[in-house]
């Protein structure tokens, strides 16, 4: 009890902190700017952070912080806007938001996309608040209890869960997961520190970013896409939009969504490494299968949204877990939250919490000020985001392509970044073609390498022997899981080809 | 003092963040077609160097760091670059250029003006790898003129707390009792942590396994979870952690104590005379900079590493805050480029 009075004296504190007119001021800055920063895209939250960096030097500790996380939060919002609007990720985490989000944007339906977005970013945001306000030290323990066979386990359970990402073929969603896993390991080996299929290129050594082959498959397929019809056919999509605040029906569906999306975002996003992008891929896969009629996913349902936009917010809240409790950056954005720290004169580790009560309590309440500063900002700019979709698309379409440009130039100064956006443009468009999604394409990309990494390592501690991963319990439980949704995902193809086959289809 | 510091260190585009947006954009859009002899004020000079001394600096200064915006070099870049300005009088543009290990940064300062207004600031990575791989695109020292060693950061070797191992000395018997059983994590291959523990491996004679990881952040989280027993890991980051009693810290790998941790022993004491594996950042600029500008570049390094700030951020957290001459850094260049030679050979260590 009286630990629970503790917190409560401590999350008024925080609010004592935060609520200050400086500090809310500072927090509002910073949404703003993150926002704006994070609608480019190809720029998120670790390039925002990098470049507004400077500008919280000449503030106190506490409200350069506070101003950080609003640039953190308003990024990552920011990105799910052209996510939605015209098919392009602004940052990696809002690849997912891509599929159904642009799909309402072209039945007319942005402005629901944008609004159920906020509006579950804020709920996720809230109670993530609230679980690190009360829970984050145990949490960071639980953290720690993932070695190598744990992450190993639980990634082979979210590549086999999410086989459900598929909308067409399995076999083709297959294939695309391996080209995927082909693609990640492009690079320097963790394990030998070789490099692998880089060409001599040392722009390659580091492997192809994320941001990159997503803007290629998702924003360029778009575009080429986009141009293959003729302009009036063209104009459908802009003509009909109907109303910008979502329907009671709409928040209705999605209020399932977003609470399971909360809990899968807060679970990734304490795990250094993994965060908003494998949240975001779950939560899809999780609502696409418990939903009772899932026919109009990547058409457009509403869920489709709520749930992966939840889970993205969730996780980029935990996120800050490892990195103030135990001072281990989980991200590059949290590296750099740290670096800001140090910058000020503040050690980072677990004695913050302790050493600086007002920064650290602050913080948490600031976080909530800030998902609140955010959906008050977003709602109004919706209708002129929606306005965007107005701009005629031979004038709309060089501008994203302008942008994409300086998004992906910026991610390493380096001209290489464009260059290979524009080549996997074209293997996306030809995959389209081929009637390969481009999603489990993706997953395999993100997860292949991480799988390679910790199927290693975990190997490498226990000497070679694979028991490791039977006989810890938290790998063992994921393993189970494993195989509990390949039998669920692989019966009704199975059951369905049969059908098939009865009917005499030659099942294409 | 705050309003110059804003300008200083502002990374390139970030500056104009505060005007707008779009210029920001511009000018990461304009950067790379600006080669530094665009702007050099060449009209009129007979020769590019003598005027390049006079005028030394004439424009903003380019900081090339060899690694992503967060971690120790971003925060060194972000520290020094302040008072590098205010010591010359120019803003300091700080160009983040990560990749291939810190090479890409390495070839690009290899390649720009040597007028003074571009240097790179290097770290341990420099020489290493021009040990650890085949093909480097550069020589750190026949193609950079040294500046001035900056900062150096010892590693601290830490153990889980379940790790029966109070000493140096324990943790030796115990590789030696159970040879290849302790899982030593570290920030990855070829990173110091690796040579750390490859050159006490071989000091001692004792056979570990080597776990490396994507960074220095996910390797002592999993020292910190038990999943692997011990790290050599540097000493900015494990303080925090070694404080908050996560972690057991056993020895120092700098030659010396830290004055931050004068009961941490070296290793050096602890049975293996002349062990010392630290990490460093330092500064060099392309090598036909003219001497006069490297003096002046030197000296206000060197004044910027003595302030008190950095010392109370960076000296108070392990690091050593040094400010050597062009000729004491050369020499340090090619003896960790010789001391690592032969460590890598030996370990078998390679990367390509």
């Amino acid at each position: 009890m009286e630990f629970i009075n503790d917190i409560f004296g401590n999350l008024i504190m925080g609010f004592g902190v935060a609520l200050s007119l400086e500090n809310v001021l500072y927090c509002f800055v910073g949404c703003l700017l993150g926002t704006l920063v994070g609608v480019l895209p190809g720029i998120g939250p670790v390039a925002a952070i990098a470049l507004l960096l400077p500008t919280t030097f000449a503030l106190p500790p506490v409200g350069a912080m506070i101003m950080l996380a609003g640039i953190y939060y308003g990024a990552s919002y920011g990105g799910s806007t052209t996510a939605v609007l015209v098919n392009l990720p602004g940052e990696s985490s809002s690849v997912v938001t891509c599929l159904d989000g642009h799909a309402m944007a072209k039945n007319g339906r942005a402005g629901h996309a944008l609004a159920i977005s906020a509006i579950g970013s804020f709920f996720a945001g809230t109670v993530c608040t609230l679980v690190i306000a009360f829970m984050a030290p145990p949490l960071a323990e639980v953290a720690l209890k993932f070695g190598a066979p744990e992450y190993f386990s639980l990634m082979t359970f979210g590549l086999i869960a999410s086989a459900v990402l598929a909308r067409g073929s399995l076999m083709k969603a297959l294939g695309m997961i391996v080209v995927g896993l082909l693609f990640g390991i492009i690079g320097t080996d963790v394990n030998s520190g070789m490099s692998r299929f880089t060409f001599g290129l040392p722009g390659l050594s580091d492997g192809i970013g994320f941001v990159v082959i997503a803007m290629a498959f998702f924003g360029l397929g778009e575009i080429i896409k986009n141009l293959e019809t003729p302009n009036d056919q063209r104009q459908i999509f802009t003509d009909k939009v109907s109303g910008l605040m979502p329907r009671w029906v709409d928040v209705k569906d999605s209020a399932g969504a977003i609470v399971r999306g909360t809990l899968i975002g807060g679970g990734f996003g304490i795990l250094p490494g993994t965060g908003p992008i494998v949240a975001a891929f779950a939560s899809y896969a999780v609502e696409k299968k418990v939903a009772r009629d899932n026919s109009q996913f990547g058409k457009g349902d509403i869920r489709g949204v709520a749930g992966p936009e939840s889970a993205n917010n969730a996780a980029a809240q935990t996120a800050f877990i490892p990195t103030l409790t135990l001072g281990i950056p989980g991200s590059g954005t949290m590296a750099l939250m740290l670096g800001a720290l140090m910058i000020q004169g503040i050690a980072p580790g677990p004695q913050v919490m302790t050493a600086r009560p007002d920064l650290f309590w602050g913080l948490i309440a600031s976080m909530w000020v800030g998902n609140l500063m955010l959906v008050i900002l977003n709602l109004p700019l919706i209708g002129m985001w929606v306005q965007l979709l107005k701009v005629p698309y031979r004038m709309l379409f060089p501008a994203i392509l302008l942008f994409m440009c300086i998004g992906t130039y910026s991610l390493n100064n380096s001209i290489q970044d464009p260059l290979l956006m524009a080549f996997f443009g074209i293997v996306g468009y030809a995959f389209m073609k081929f009637g390969c999604e481009p999603a489990p394409m993706l997953l395999g990309f993100i997860l292949g390498p991480l799988m390679e990494e910790n199927l290693r390592r975990a190997l490498l501690i226990s000497r070679g022997d694979p028991t490791v991963f039977f006989t810890r319990p938290i790998s063992l439980a994921f393993l189970i899981l494993a195989a509990l949704s390949l039998l669920i995902v692989v019966l009704p193809a199975v059951r369905k080809k049969r059908d098939e086959a009865f009917q005499g289809d030659d099942g294409g | 003092m705050d309003q110059p510091r804003l300008r200083a260190i502002a990374p390139r585009g970030a500056a104009a963040a505060a005007c707008g947006l779009a210029a920001a954009l511009v000018a990461a859009l304009m950067a790379p077609a600006m080669p530094a002899r665009a702007q050099a004020p060449a009209k009129g000079a007979a020769t590019a160097t003598a005027a390049d001394e006079r005028a030394w600096p004439s424009r903003p200064l380019r900081m090339i760091v060899a690694s992503a915006p967060g971690g120790p070099s971003d925060l060194i870049a972000r520290l020094v670059g302040p008072q590098l300005t205010d010591a010359s009088g120019q803003p300091v543009v700080i160009d983040h250029r990560s990749g291939a290990n810190g090479m890409i940064a390495g070839e690009l300062t290899a390649k720009s003006e040597p007028d003074g207004h571009t240097f790179l600031l290097a770290n341990a990575g420099f020489v290493i790898n021009s040990v650890l791989y085949s093909k480097v695109p550069y020589d750190p020292i026949r193609e950079f003129t040294p500046i001035s060693l900056a900062v150096s950061v010892p590693n601290i070797l830490v153990v889980h707390p379940g790790v029966q191992a109070k000493t140096v000395a324990d943790l030796v018997a115990l590789a030696k009792a159970k040879p290849g059983t302790l899982a030593v994590a570290s920030a990855g291959s070829g990173s110091s942590g690796h040579l750390a523990l490859a050159l006490f491996q071989q000091l001692s004679g004792t056979e570990m396994i080597h776990v490396p990881f994507k960074g220095g952040g996910p390797a002592l989280a999993d020292v910190m979870g038990g999943q692997t027993q011990a790290i050599f890991s540097i000493s900015v980051t494990s303080f925090p952690i070694i404080k908050a009693g996560r972690v057991r810290p056993l020895a120092v790998t700098s030659l010396k104590r830290l004055a931050a941790f004068p009961d941490l022993p070296t290793v050096s004491e602890s049975g293996f005379k002349g062990y010392e594996v630290t990490g460093w950042f330092g500064f060099v600029a392309p090598v036909k900079t003219p001497r006069s500008v490297v003096q002046r570049l030197n000296a206000a390094v060197v004044q910027s590493v003595r302030m008190p700030e950095l010392q109370e951020r960076l000296g108070n957290q392990g690091a050593e805050l040094i400010g050597s001459t062009p000729e004491a850094f050369g020499a340090y260049l090619k003896s960790e480029q010789a001391k690592w030679a032969k460590v890598i050979r030996q370990a078998g260590i390679k990367a390509d």
